[in-house]
């Protein structure tokens, strides 16, 4: 998992439980001396248990936790990547982007191979069909995420997910009722 | 430790150090992936343009050939020609025992009428003969027409573009393929095949001929322009000692000026006279041996002779 992503979590730990509770966590679940920079790659499983180490931190269940980083994620990703958010008018056109726009972007910034595969159909003028479908099974994450932009937009957002990668399908289904 | 210390202000101090680093170093990369794309664009227009240039340097070849060629046609067809003359010849008289054999047929000829006209035409058409000939006469020409078909075949392998995809291939059949479509143009040289079977590579057949003719027609020019009474033309297949297989064309013509070998394989580089070259024989067939990941050298000496050697790589 490419760095940013820890920076993006570190930025919430900070903001959210303070500094300390980061040091901890690096202590408890990181290499001696581990830095997060964003272009640089680090095991998933390092991600993994530094949320779950803020999910044990906070007593909250892990999805939980992985839906609110995906949602704080979304406005440190925006912060720093101005001229990427900048070229969406709309939650509707960035989220019908994801797969051709914001990914070729992160191809072209970090070379990452493990990128999600996300498709999306606009079902009506309320509705968004998103198939989503990763080795990582980072779906609350990504739910976190839509959240997080619905809220740059200044939408209201509800997500269904009758389709899950945790309960054995070969990918999640999420439905996305805009106002 | 409160948050609000100097720790807090250090930490926060990093954390920005981290961003300008970071937003630096996108930049550049962005930078950098878009240059690595209008090189990738650059590629392949020079792909296409060196495709395009190699075909051009097929068709020139193919001029080459072509005397030779038309020298290689005329040797079947003036047989064929002349078989076929003799074979008009024995119309008649095939036509007139026809002609008889139908008045039997008919009752309209008995007896002694139908013996005389018989043995006129047994003697004086030379029936016997003709049977002792049209046997090696039909045989002759259908050789002839063997013969031209098979020229006409390697020159239309040679020059169709469908060649040039990669499949496994003999190298032995490619070169014996390519000697035939020469035979013309080397014919009074003294030629030394010596070719061993080696393993099938995965080759261009249409672009590895056109290499071994740009190779055998320049052993040709250098042999001629040394006027020497022995000519000289040698191709040897072998496999190599590492890993790959070997194959040379050596001549003993006027070899080549030390000064000039460096500048051998470059573009449009030619020692012929103006209008006798275009200067891209050897920069196509180092190209073309590049493409099959191979290796092309050349040993020469003047007034003794040259060697050019092409290594592939066994798979």
């Amino acid at each position: 998992m490419r760095g940013v992503i820890f920076r993006g979590l570190e930025e919430l730990v900070v903001e959210a439980i303070g500094m300390q509770a980061w040091d901890e966590l690096l202590e408890a679940h990181a290499p001696e001396g581990r830095v997060y920079v964003s272009p640089t790659s680090y095991p998933d499983e390092e991600l993994f248990a530094l949320a779950q180490g803020v999910a044990d931190k906070l007593e909250k269940p892990l999805t939980d936790v992985l839906a609110i980083f995906g949602q704080s994620l979304f406005g440190f990703l925006a912060e720093k990547h101005k001229g990427i958010s900048s070229k969406f008018a709309s939650f509707e056109e960035l989220v019908l982007s994801i797969d051709s726009v914001i990914h070729m972007e992160v191809k072209k910034l970090y070379n990452e191979p493990n990128l999600p595969s996300i498709s999306a159909i606009v079902k009506d003028d309320k509705t968004i069909v998103l198939e989503y479908c990763s080795s990582r099974k980072l779906c609350f994450c990504a739910e976190g995420l839509l959240h997080g932009a619905a809220q740059f937009y200044s939408r209201k957002l509800k997500i269904e997910h009758p389709q899950c990668m945790h309960k054995g399908s070969s990918h999640c289904i999420l439905i996305l009722h805009l106002d | 430790m409160s948050e609000d210390t100097d720790y807090k202000k250090a930490y926060l101090r990093e954390r920005r150090a981290r961003d300008e680093v970071e937003s630096l170093l996108e930049e550049k990369t962005r930078a950098l992936y878009l240059a690595n794309q209008t090189l990738e664009r650059q590629l392949e227009q020079l792909k296409n343009q060196q495709a395009v240039l190699i075909n051009n340097e097929r068709m020139a070849t193919l001029g080459t050939l072509s005397a030779g060629v038309a020298h290689e046609l005329n040797n079947p067809l003036a047989y064929v020609a002349g078989n076929l003359e003799s074979l008009n010849f024995y119309i008649s008289p095939i036509l007139q025992l026809l002609e008889t054999v139908k008045l039997l047929e008919q009752n309209d000829l008995r007896g002694s009428e139908l013996e005389t006209r018989l043995v006129n035409i047994y003697l004086k058409q030379r029936l016997d003969e003709i049977a002792d000939d049209l046997p090696e006469l039909i045989h002759d020409t259908l050789h002839g027409c063997e013969r031209i078909k098979a020229i006409v075949n390697d020159l239309m392998n040679f020059s169709r573009s469908n060649n040039d995809s990669f499949s496994s291939a003999s190298l032995k059949k490619i070169i014996e393929d390519t000697l035939r479509l020469l035979h013309g143009q080397l014919k009074g040289y003294e030629l030394t095949v010596a070719i061993e079977d080696v393993p099938n590579i995965s080759c261009k057949e249409g672009a590895l001929k056109q290499a071994i003719i740009n190779l055998l027609v320049n052993a040709k020019y250098a042999v001629d322009m040394s006027h020497k009474s022995h000519k000289s033309i040698e191709v040897l297949l072998a496999l190599g000692k590492d890993q790959d297989i070997i194959l040379s064309i050596s001549d003993n013509g006027v070899g080549i000026d030390a000064d000039v070998l460096p500048r051998l394989f470059d573009p449009f580089f030619t020692t012929k006279p103006v209008g006798e070259g275009t200067g891209m024989g050897l920069a196509v067939t180092q190209a073309i041996v590049k493409e099959h990941k191979g290796k092309i050298e050349v040993h020469s000496q003047e007034g003794v002779g040259s060697q050019f050697t092409i290594s592939f790589p066994l798979e």
